[in-house]
C-alpha cells in the first residue's frame, strides 16, 4: 500500500522516531532539581496565569519537533504527489484503465527530434506515473491498435514497477506499417471493459487525431459514445502532430502482360501530394533487385492531387524479380516506399484461334506479333483451328485472339469468359465465316463476351472503290500514331466491315475506339471482369481492308497485344495486416509451406513454417503476420520434393499518409454529447518526464521553514534574559 | 551557676555570638568613624525598680547588695529618659531559611539586627528585640547599657527556622506591649499574607511608631534566574510546583514587583521607612544609606 505513496516505503518505518521528542520531553520533566522556596505565592500566581500559554507553547514546540522528524523521514521515503482530494476519497476503490495507443504509421510523423508515436509513449508514461501515484487499487491494460487483441499489459496492478516495465517494453516499440483505425482499438477497449466490474473505468486514446480516422460519425465515435453511456471516463490524448507536406507513393504497377525476360516493360509510379502546396520535380528512385535504376522525375504534383511517371524497365534474367520505388525523405517515411514482385518468363505466349481452314488471317496476325528472324517481340503465338481448342488451359496465355471464328459452343464461350474475367485479353477479328446470328445470340447476349451485337456487313466499295479511311480515338492502341508525322494509318482503307446492330446504335461512344471516316464503328472495346475485349469489325488479312499491308499494322497489333495483356482492372493490392492465403493443390504440393517475412529497416528476414488447413483435396496455407511492408516469399514443396517459390509484395495503405488533422470544431461536433477530456502534450509536464512529481523541494522548503520556526520558538521559550 | 548560665556558655553559641558581635562592631565602628552627631538618639539616668537578671544584662547594673543578701541576681532598672526606645523585630520564620553563606536570609537578618542594636546601644538608646515566626520565639526587653548587646546577640541565635509567619498577630502584640511610641525596626522577607503585612505596618504607624522595615530578599527571589526543570517546594507552605522556571520568570517578577509596589505605596502613604534589601548587599552599605538618609531627613 505504501508503495503507492512512496518511492522508498521502507524508510517510513523511521516514522516511529517521532516518539523521540515526546520521550525526551517526558524524561526532561522527570529530571528536575529540587529547590526549597519561600516566595511560592508569586510562583504559583505566575503558574496560574501562564498555565495555558506554557502548555500551548510546549505542545507547539513538541509538535514541531515531531513534524521535523516526520518530515525528514518522509523526505527519505520520497513521497509521490499529485494526489487529489477525489483520489483520496476514492482510495480503496478499484479503477480499471485501458490505454489504447495508436501505432498506425501516420504516428511516425516526425515532430522535431521525436515522432508522434514517441510523444504518445512519453504521454503514456507520464499518465501511468500519475495514475500509479493515486491511492486505491489501479489496474491497467495497454494495447496497441496494431495488436489490439494481444494487449502488451493486461489488467496489471498499476504501480511504479509497472511504469518501469512499460518504459522498458516501449523502448523497442515503433509505429507499425499498418493503418489500423483507432476505432478498432477503442472497440477492443470497450469489449475488455464490458465484463469489468470496476467502480471506475477509464479509456485513454493516444492518437494523432487525423481527419481520415474520424470523418463522419463512424465506428470510432459510436464506440466512444457507447463507452460514455456506460459511465466510462474518456480521455483523448492528442500527440499534437500537425498536417505537413507529405508525399505518398500511391501505386506501383507494371505492364507485366507484355513483360518477358530481356524485354522492356513499363513501370508506372503514382505519387500523391498531401501537402497544402504543389510540389515540383519530385524524384522517384527505383531499385530492381536491390540495384538502383535511373531516378525518375515528376515535374509537378498539385496539392491534393496525384501524378504518375512511367518508365521502362528491363530485366534480363528469367524468374523472380523485385522492384522497389522510394521518394526522398519527408515528414512521414513509411509511405515513401512501395514494392512490386513479379516473375519474368522467357516469352509471352498468345493463342490465336483461326476459324478458317487456311488460317490466312491468323498467319497475318501471328506474323505481326512474332515476326521471327532477328526481331524479338517476346511473343510466341500458338495457332489453333478451325475448332476452338477446348483442352487448352487459357490461363497459360496472356491474350487470346479469335480470327474469323464462325461460332463458339457454350463450353468454349465459358472458358473465354472466365479467362477474360481473370484479367486476360481477348481480341476478336471478323470475316466471311462469321455467323452473325450465332454471335449475337450467344456471344453478345448476357453472360457473353462480345462487346456489341453485330449488324449486317457493309460493303462500301460500290460507293468508293478505294474504301473508307480509319478515324481513331486517343487510345493506347493508336496513341503511338498520334501526331502529324505519322501518316501511315491515313493510307489504310476499309472496303467491307460489319456494322453494329440497331440496338447498339446508341451505345456509349467511349467504347468506340476507332471508326470509319464516315462514322461507322470499326473497333469496339469492352471490359469483362478484370480483362479487356477488343472487337475489330473487319478482317485481319487484307481481304476486306488494306491494313495488313500497311506498316502501321504491325505496330498497331503489338500495341493491341500490350493493351490486351494489361488487365483493365488491376488485382487487389496486397496490404499490410491482411493475411496472405495461398491454396495448395495437394495433388501437386505438400500441405505445408515456409513463409519468408521481411523485417523493418535493415534487419534480416525471418522464416515461418505453416501447416496447411485441409478441406478435402484442397489445402490452404495462411500467413497472418503481414504487418511489415515489403517482399514476402512462400516456399512450397512439390510432391516430388522440388521447391517452388512464390513472391508477393505487401504494401502500406497509402490513405494513411493523409495527414490532415481533425479540427477542434469537427471534434467538438463529432463528440457532441459524449463526455470526454482532451489533452495535448503541453498538458503533461516535462519536468515529470523522469517520473512522478516528487515534492522533495516543497517538503525540503517546508522543513527548513519549520526548522527556523522551531529554532525561533525554542529561543523564545528558552526565556533568555532580556 | 544556674542552668541558664550554662546554656549561655554553650561554646558554639558563644562563638557565634562573639563572632556576631565582632562583626557588628566592625560594621558600626567603621560606619561611625568620624561621625559626630547621632542619627538615633536616647539617654537614661533615674533608678526605677529591680528585675531578675537575664543573660546579656550589663553586670554593672547588678545589685550586688541584693545578691549579697538573697544570693539572687537582680538588675537595677532606671526610669528611661532616653529619647529613643527601639524595638527590633526579627523574622525567624521558615521563609527566612533561604540562601547560603552570608546571603542566607536569616543570617543576614541576624547580623543586620546585631549591627542596628550595636549602633543604637552605642549611642545609649534603649533596644529591645523580638524574634518571631507565627509566635514570638524570643524577646529581649528594652535596655540601653552596651552590655545589653550580648543579651540581644544571644536572642538572635535561632535554630533553623521552621514555622510560618504570622506578622499581624506579632505586630499587634508588640505594639500593645509598647507604652509609648518608639522606633520599630522590622527585619523580614515579608513573605506572609499580603494583607496582613500591610495591615500590620499600617497599625504600627497608627500608633505613631517610627517604623523602619528592612525587607530582605535573596538575589534568587529578586531575579529568579533558575534554569532547567525545577521542583519548588514551599518553605512555609505545603505547595510544590514543578516547572521550567524560565517560563514563569517574567510573570513571577511582575507579581513580585506588584507586591513591592504595594509596599512602597504604603510606605509613602504612612511614612514607613521601607528599605528593600538584597542579602547580597553589604550590611554596612545598608546601614550607611539608612544613617545618611536619616541625617538628611
Amino acid at each position: 500500500m505504501l508503495s503507492s505513496w512512496f518511492v522508498n516505503p521502507a524508510f517510513m518505518a523511521g516514522a516511529a522516531l517521532i516518539a523521540a521528542p515526546i520521550i525526551i520531553h517526558l524524561l526532561h520533566r522527570l529530571n528536575f532539581r529540587r529547590v526549597s522556596w519561600a516566595a511560592m505565592e508569586f510562583l504559583l500566581d505566575s503558574q496560574r496565569r501562564n498555565r495555558r500559554r506554557i502548555f500551548f507553547e510546549q505542545f507547539l514546540l513538541l509538535l514541531l519537533r515531531c513534524l521535523l522528524i516526520l518530515g525528514v523521514v518522509v523526505l527519505l521515503a520520497r513521497p509521490l504527489a499529485g494526489e487529489r482530494l477525489w483520489s483520496l476519497i476514492a482510495a480503496g476503490q478499484r479503477s480499471e484503465h485501458v490505454i489504447v495507443i495508436d501505432d498506425s504509421f501516420s504516428m511516425g510523423q516526425r515532430l522535431g527530434t521525436t515522432t508522434g508515436f514517441g510523444e504518445g509513449l512519453r504521454m503514456t508514461r507520464l499518465l501511468l506515473t500519475g495514475l500509479a501515484d493515486q491511492p486505491g487499487k489501479q489496474f491497467v491494460t495497454i494495447l496497441r491498435t496494431s495488436q489490439r487483441n494481444e494487449p502488451e499489459i493486461a489488467g496489471a496492478p498499476l504501480d511504479r514497477p509497472l511504469v518501469d516495465r512499460f518504459g522498458q517494453l516501449s523502448e523497442s516499440w515503433e509505429p507499425s506499417d499498418l493503418a489500423t483505425p483507432p476505432g478498432d482499438g477503442v472497440a477492443q477497449a470497450a469489449s475488455l471493459l464490458a465484463a469489468n466490474d470496476a467502480s471506475q473505468r477509464s479509456v485513454y486514446l493516444v492518437s494523432d487525431y487525423r481527419a481520415k480516422d474520424w470523418g463522419e460519425e463512424g465506428d470510432l465515435v459510436k464506440s466512444l459514445r457507447k463507452l460514455s453511456e456506460n459511465q466510462t471516463e474518456l480521455y483523448l490524448l492528442d500527440v499534437a502532430s500537425q498536417a505537413s507536406p507529405n508525399l505518398t507513393v500511391e501505386r506501383l504497377s507494371a505492364s507485366l502482360g507484355s513483360a518477358a525476360a530481356e524485354l522492356p516493360f513499363d513501370v508506372a509510379v503514382e505519387v500523391h501530394n498531401d501537402g497544402p502546396d504543389a510540389v515540383e520535380r519530385v524524384r522517384v528512385h527505383p531499385r530492381l533487385n536491390d540495384s538502383p535504376l535511373p531516378a525518375q522525375t515528376i515535374e509537378r504534383i498539385e496539392s491534393g492531387q496525384s501524378a504518375r511517371v512511367t518508365f521502362p524497365v528491363r530485366a534480363n534474367e528469367i524468374g523472380r524479380h523485385r522492384l522497389q520505388v522510394s521518394l526522398e525523405e519527408d515528414a512521414l517515411a513509411t509511405d515513401n516506399k512501395r514494392w512490386l514482385a513479379f516473375d519474368l518468363e522467357p516469352s509471352i505466349p498468345v493463342l490465336i484461334v483461326a476459324g478458317d481452314a487456311r488460317r490466312l488471317g491468323a498467319r497475318f496476325l501471328s506474323f505481326a506479333l512474332a515476326p521471327g528472324g532477328g526481331v524479338n517481340t517476346g511473343l510466341v503465338a500458338t495457332i489453333h483451328g478451325p475448332e476452338f481448342p477446348t483442352g487448352v488451359d487459357l490461363a497459360e496465355f496472356r491474350a487470346v485472339y479469335l480470327v474469323n471464328v464462325p461460332q463458339l459452343d457454350g463450353k468454349a464461350s465459358e472458358a473465354i469468359v472466365d479467362f477474360v474475367k481473370d484479367g486476360g485479353g481477348l481480341g476478336i477479328f471478323l470475316g466471311e465465316q462469321i455467323s452473325v446470328d450465332s454471335y449475337n445470340a450467344q456471344l453478345a447476349a448476357e453472360g457473353g463476351f462480345l462487346p456489341a451485337a453485330l449488324g449486317p456487313v457493309r460493303d462500301v466499295s460500290d460507293e468508293n472503290e478505294l474504301g473508307v479511311g480509319l478515324a481513331w480515338q486517343s487510345h493506347p492502341v493508336f496513341r503511338v500514331f498520334e501526331g502529324e508525322r505519322n501518316p501511315f494509318l491515313d493510307a489504310v482503307r476499309f472496303q467491307r466491315y460489319f456494322t453494329l446492330s440497331d440496338e447498339e446504335a446508341a451505345r456509349d461512344e467511349e467504347s468506340i475506339v476507332a471508326s470509319t471516316s464516315e462514322g461507322d464503328p470499326l473497333v469496339v472495346e469492352s471490359t469483362l471482369g478484370r480483362g479487356r475485349v477488343m472487337l475489330f469489325l473487319s478482317t485481319v488479312e487484307p481481304s476486306w481492308n488494306t491494313w495488313a499491308r500497311n506498316p502501321s499494322f504491325v505496330v498497331a497489333m503489338l500495341e493491341l497485344q500490350r493493351h490486351l495483356a494489361t488487365p483493365a482492372i488491376e488485382g487487389p493490392e496486397a496490404r499490410v495486416g491482411v493475411p496472405w492465403q495461398v491454396d495448395l493443390d495437394t495433388a501437386l504440393y505438400r500441405p505445408a509451406a515456409t513463409f519468408t517475412i521481411p523485417s523493418r529497416g535493415d534487419g534480416a528476414a525471418r522464416t515461418l513454417e505453416v501447416d496447411a488447413e485441409r478441406t478435402g483435396l484442397a489445402a490452404t496455407v495462411t500467413l497472418d503476420q503481414t504487418e511489415v511492408a515489403g517482399i514476402y516469399r512462400l516456399t512450397r514443396t512439390r510432391t516430388d520434393g522440388s521447391e517452388e517459390i512464390v513472391a508477393k509484395a505487401i504494401n502500406v495503405d497509402p490513405a494513411e499518409g493523409k495527414l490532415a488533422k481533425l479540427t477542434a470544431e469537427a471534434r467538438r461536433e463529432l463528440l457532441q454529447g459524449i463526455e470526454h477530456h482532451y489533452f495535448l502534450p503541453s498538458d503533461f509536464r516535462a519536468d515529470a518526464d523522469e517520473g512522478a512529481f516528487e515534492p522533495r523541494d516543497v517538503i525540503l522548503l517546508i522543513l527548513v521553514l519549520m526548522l527556523f520556526f522551531e529554532q525561533w520558538l525554542a529561543y523564545r521559550l528558552s526565556y533568555h534574559l532580556k | 551557676m544556674t542552668n541558664d548560665s550554662r546554656r549561655y556558655l554553650d561554646p558554639e553559641v558563644a562563638s557565634r555570638v562573639s563572632s556576631l558581635e565582632l562583626r557588628a562592631r566592625q560594621i558600626v565602628e567603621g560606619l561611625m568613624s568620624g561621625r559626630h552627631r547621632s542619627a538615633l538618639k536616647g539617654q537614661s539616668v533615674e533608678f526605677a525598680q529591680h528585675r531578675e537578671y537575664t543573660p546579656g544584662d550589663d553586670l554593672r547594673h547588678l545589685d550586688w547588695k541584693v545578691w549579697a543578701k538573697q544570693d539572687r541576681l537582680y538588675i537595677k532598672e532606671f526610669v528611661e529618659e532616653t529619647n529613643l526606645r527601639a524595638t527590633i523585630l526579627l523574622d525567624a520564620s521558615a521563609s527566612m531559611d533561604y540562601g547560603t553563606g552570608e546571603t542566607h536570609k536569616h543570617s543576614y537578618a541576624s547580623l543586620l539586627a546585631a549591627a542596628v542594636s550595636y549602633l543604637l546601644l552605642r549611642q545609649s538608646d534603649s533596644v529591645g528585640l523580638v524574634t518571631f515566626d507565627q509566635e514570638i520565639r524570643a524577646e529581649v526587653p528594652h535596655r540601653n547599657p552596651t552590655t545589653h548587646l550580648q543579651t540581644i546577640l544571644h536572642a538572635l541565635h535561632v535554630e533553623s527556622p521552621k514555622k510560618k509567619t504570622d506578622l499581624e498577630a506579632i505586630m499587634r502584640r508588640v505594639s500593645e506591649s509598647q507604652s509609648r511610641p518608639g522606633m520599630v525596626v522590622l527585619i523580614s522577607d515579608l513573605l506572609a499574607d499580603r494583607e496582613s503585612v500591610l495591615k500590620s505596618l499600617r497599625m504600627l504607624r497608627q500608633r505613631r511608631h517610627d517604623v523602619i522595615v528592612f525587607h530582605l530578599l535573596h538575589e534568587d527571589e529578586m531575579e529568579f534566574t533558575f534554569k532547567g526543570m525545577t521542583r519548588f517546594v514551599g518553605l512555609e507552605e505545603a505547595a510544590q510546583l514543578t516547572c521550567d522556571p524560565r517560563a514563569l520568570r517574567e510573570d513571577y517578577l511582575e507579581s513580585l514587583e506588584r507586591y513591592l509596589g504595594d509596599l512602597r505605596r504604603l510606605a509613602g502613604q504612612t511614612g514607613v521607612d521601607y528599605r528593600l534589601t538584597r542579602t547580597s548587599e553589604p550590611i554596612d552599605a545598608v546601614l550607611a544609606r539608612l544613617l545618611h538618609e536619616r541625617i538628611r531627613a
